[in-house]
């Protein structure tokens, strides 16, 4: 690593564990004049006087890239030389005084190239318009005879002003309207699109990097928790006498349920985002912490949910699925069609609560003085974060710094920041010192946020030439936001269909884990879409191409022709997937493969892109199952950085393969089952497949997002393979439950042939 | 109790309970935070070690019990991240949130020490750490290059 690479991201650190806050957050172009200092232009960027620049990333990254591939955005449009660039984390005080500058700043939903693509190339273009101008001025050579280049002004005759030179006067200059600046012609583009390295990568291989956890202060003290073991239980009291005289313990604080957020994403489920009542421990050290807390007698009133299990639960959904629920879309006639069937089949899908389990244990460390509070947390929605600490301190947001350092991990579970509050509260007990709270891996489990546990009831009707000519879905979820969308917006045409959706109140808060409910709908309808290609005696991706007729999309459809280009994109991925992974190829005994294509923003207004995946599978006959090869094409749009987004699709994999094996949180009276890795195992090396294929489709369009898109259709391909290769139809998860022997008729099958 | 452990070369004292792990101690006494908590039950690897050559799960090794015993953490292996593991893992770009990453490398390098080419099979028995991230298939090519690149 170069040095100077090195004493930047030093200095990022420094910054990040809070040795003064950081420099130059508030005032365009504050500058000593006595020499020179660093000057900020519009927000976005600040140049150094060595003409390095620290490009303000408004997103956390949580280990999707985002540091590099929106450097990559700004500095395309700057010119910037890329050796000279140094992008550091937002700073939401500042974001909130300037009136939300940063444009968007939530980290969720695969959305921070799709929302920050155009505003960060704009800033970037009125940036350099404004240090061009400044050139002209000092110059007296007209803009329109200077170019840049290599963080610099290039005079007709070759004279090189840096950008350093002239940022001083630049930031006197008014920016240009945004709707003046001219952006680059994409053939010209140098930065995006290019496989370049993360600027964090070197310090990702030697442990330099500094996330959440690696906070360390002067006379830090640590502190841990103990949530109410039942969802939505409250604490009644505990006897903290009889661990005041252990080593180390300083204080045992009680603190108050609440919101676990303020803003955002997190309030669309009203109530059901609360934060329990906990203990927390604060000691000399974290393992005296710990060990304190698990020593202290606590009281805890379980609540309405003390008796709730996901037994319980599933009887209930069970039940529900079998009743009348609320139509949420209806086309053609339902009843009259299946009547006329030539064949129907009917199935039902369910699917378990789940947890992300990202790899870094939640924390967070907050300092109360008597000027203001320092907050330091990975979360995935600093500026809600930064909220919630001020409201919980009881302070104006303005006396409240808040330091978002990386994040290892996050998923979905990063969004809801019931921690930041906790730590809060623990830091008005003890104040003047600062406490890091850090939960462990047993209390992180113990408090996931899942997708909804759900039940589907599926009943279709295929005419005798084996065409889907009726649709009946009824879905009934825990607790989630209303997500209808789900089993009722399909890309997939049939005539006649009817779908029903109802939501019951489960524990658990809903959260919005990596693939969230599209996970969920597209592997339960194109599982039940391969029971109807199987029943058919139909090629699967036949019936897929058929379903996905953009010559049927409905004309009053509001985003019609976005419709009909999403249909365009699956057909052509799913195309480009059953060549590359050789489709027609048939397979030796034992062997499947199984194959789905969706578009998330089929279902939904998000921007991400179209993905096809074909899994092939070798099952051993006596349980075994080996995942041979994994195909994903994805058109995401334009490619921010090739390498970046291969990794994003990688990570998916083996997500899908987590949750398709192992996925699955347990409640036993009202509380998870499920505490560490021994209870929930996820891939590693020797489950993941040694053979994953991702191709990237070329397009022009705007950059989608790419986090999650593989997710569901590797999930839902890897189930249609097992039964492809012999093995049972799996309409229910986890894998592990299942027995993986050959079917009966599949054994007699294999025999015959 | 006052323990001294030797950690990358070096003498260091530390104050510690007797069941304190080891990995608290790494972290919080000595300040060697590329090591990291994940699990503290031994099943993730974040906080892997290399203990008189072995890869040890830092968490589940009770700091007392590191006395006299050869410690190496991931700030051990190079200043500047030039060591050939991590030189392999930077040409692959493996790391994605890169949590796991200090564990999976020194897990790596031991294996590298006693195996020179390791067989995929091999990989997967020795290797279990976790990577939530999904690095694995990067992970695989670059010990496999690591083994034919070293010098
Ligand atoms: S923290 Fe030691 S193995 Fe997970
Ligand atoms: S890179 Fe994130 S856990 Fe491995």
């Amino acid at each position: 690593m170069d040095t100077d690479r090195r004493s930047v991201l030093k200095s990022m650190a420094a910054v990040s564990a809070g040795i003064g806050f950081p420099v130059l957050m508030t005032g365009c172009g504050v500058a000593d004049r006595s020499g020179p200092s660093p000057v900020e232009l519009i927000s976005w960027i600040v140049v150094m006087p060595n003409n390095t620049v620290r490009i303000r990333i408004p997103q956390s990254d949580i280990g999707q890239g985002v540091i590099t591939t929106l450097s990559q955005v700004l500095a395309e449009e700057l010119d910037l030389k890329w050796s000279l660039v140094r992008p550091e984390f937002f700073d939401p005080l500042t974001n909130l005084k300037r009136g939300n500058v940063y444009v968007y700043t939530c980290t969720e939903s695969s959305w921070s190239a799709d929302r920050l693509f155009n505003p960060m190339r704009t800033a970037g273009a009125q940036i350099r318009h404004m240090l061009l101008e400044a050139a002209s001025r000092r110059s007296g050579i007209s803009i329109a005879d200077l170019r840049t280049e290599d963080s610099s002004i290039i005079s007709p005759g070759g004279g090189r002003q840096s950008y350093a030179e002239v940022a001083l006067e630049a930031s006197r200059i008014r920016p240009p309207h945004p709707s003046r600046v001219r952006l680059k012609n994409p053939a010209d583009y140098r930065l995006i699109g290019k496989p370049i390295k993360r600027l964090d990568l070197t310090p990702k291989t030697t442990g330099a990097l500094e996330y959440g956890i690696d906070v360390d202060l002067p006379g830090m003290l640590y502190a841990t928790v103990q949530q109410s073991p039942v969802y939505g239980g409250k604490l009644v009291s505990f006897d903290e006498k009889a661990i005041m005289g252990m080593p180390g313990v300083v204080k045992v604080v009680r603190i108050a349920a609440g919101p676990c957020g303020l803003n955002g994403p997190i309030a669309d489920g009203g109530e059901d985002y609360g934060m329990d009542d906990a203990v927390a421990v604060v000691a000399d050290s974290f393992w005296r912490a710990k060990k304190a807390l698990q020593a202290l007698p606590i009281q805890w009133e379980e609540g309405q949910f003390a008796e709730t299990s996901s037994e319980s639960i599933m009887a209930d959904l069970g039940e529900r699925v079998g009743l009348p629920q609320p139509v949420v879309r209806e086309a053609g006639n339902f009843g009259e069609a299946i009547g006329r069937a030539h064949r129907v089949l009917e199935a039902d899908y369910s699917y378990p609560f789940m947890d992300a389990m990202p790899l870094e244990p939640i924390n967070c460390t907050a300092w109360l003085r008597p000027d203001g509070l320092q907050v330091w947390a990975s979360t995935q929605f600093a500026q809600d974060a930064h909220r919630l600490a001020a409201v919980t301190a009881g302070l104006p947001p303005d006396k409240v710094q808040f330091n978002l350092p990386y994040a290892g991990g996050a998923f979905g579970r990063r969004c809801q920041n019931e921690y930041v509050s906790q730590a809060v509260q623990i830091a008005k007990a003890v104040p003047g010192r600062p406490i890091k709270l850090l939960w462990t891996r047993e209390e992180m489990m113990a408090r996931g946020y899942p997708p909804p546990i759900t039940m589907s009831r599926f009943k279709a009707g295929l005419d005798d030439k084996g065409k889907v000519i009726a649709w009946f879905n009824r879905v009934v979820s825990g607790t989630a936001p209303d997500q209808s969308y789900g089993p009722a917006r399909l890309p997939h045409y049939v005539p006649n269909l009817r779908i029903e959706y109802a939501r019951i109140k489960t524990p658990q808060p809903f959260g919005w884990m990596r693939g969230v409910a599209f996970t969920q709908h597209v592997w339960m309808n194109q599982g039940f879409q391969d029971e109807l290609a199987v029943a058919a005696g139909r090629d699967p991706v036949d019936l897929y191409m058929e379903l996905l007729d953009e010559s049927t999309v409905p004309v009053d459809l509001v985003d019609r022709d976005v419709a009909v280009r999403r249909i365009r994109h699956m057909r052509a991925v799913l195309n480009r997937a059953t060549e590359i992974a050789d489709w027609k190829q048939p397979l030796p005994r034992g062997r499947g493969r199984g194959v789905s294509v969706s578009d998330f923003s089929y279902w939904v207004t998000y921007h991400t892109g179209t993905a096809a995946a074909i899994v092939d599978i070798t099952l051993d006959g006596v349980g075994g199952l080996r995942i041979d090869q994994v195909v994903v094409v994805l058109n995401c749009g334009r490619v921010l950085n090739p390498e970046v987004v291969r990794g994003q699709v990688e990570g998916s994999v083996f997500w899908a393969i987590t949750n398709a094996l192992y996925g699955k949180i347990t409640l036993k009276n009202g509380r998870v089952v499920q505490r560490n890795f021994q209870d929930h195992d996820v891939a590693r090396l020797a489950t993941a497949c040694r053979n994953v294929r991702v191709e990237l489709v070329e397009s022009d369009d705007h950059p989608a997002g790419v986090g999650e898109d593989a997710v569901p259709i590797v999930m839902t391909a890897l189930l249609n393979a097992i039964y492809a290769a012999g093995g049972p139809r799996v309409r229910s998860l986890p894998l592990r439950d299942h027995n993986l022997s050959f079917r009966r008729e599949a054994v007699v099958e294999t025999n015959g042939t | 109790m006052n323990i001294e452990l030797k950690v990358n070369g070096s003498l260091m004292r530390a104050d510690v309970d007797d069941d304190t792990p080891l990995l608290w101690v790494l972290r919080d006494t000595l300040k060697l935070k590329g090591t990291k908590y994940g699990c503290g039950i031994g099943q993730c690897g974040a906080c892997t070690v290399i203990a008189d050559g072995e890869a040890t799960r830092s968490c589940s090794l009770a700091a007392t019990a590191a006395v006299g015993i050869e410690i190496t953490t991931i700030e051990g292996l190079s200043p500047d991240g030039g060591q050939f593991v991590q030189a392999a893992w930077q040409d692959h770009r493996v790391p994605q949130c890169g949590y796991c990453q200090s564990g999976m490398i020194m897990a790596v390098t031991a294996l590298l020490s006693k195996t020179l080419f390791p067989t995929d099979d091999e990989i997967d028995r020795e290797i279990t750490n976790i990577c939530r991230c999904g690095t694995y298939d990067r992970i695989r090519a670059a010990i496999h290059a690591a083994a034919n690149n070293r010098s």
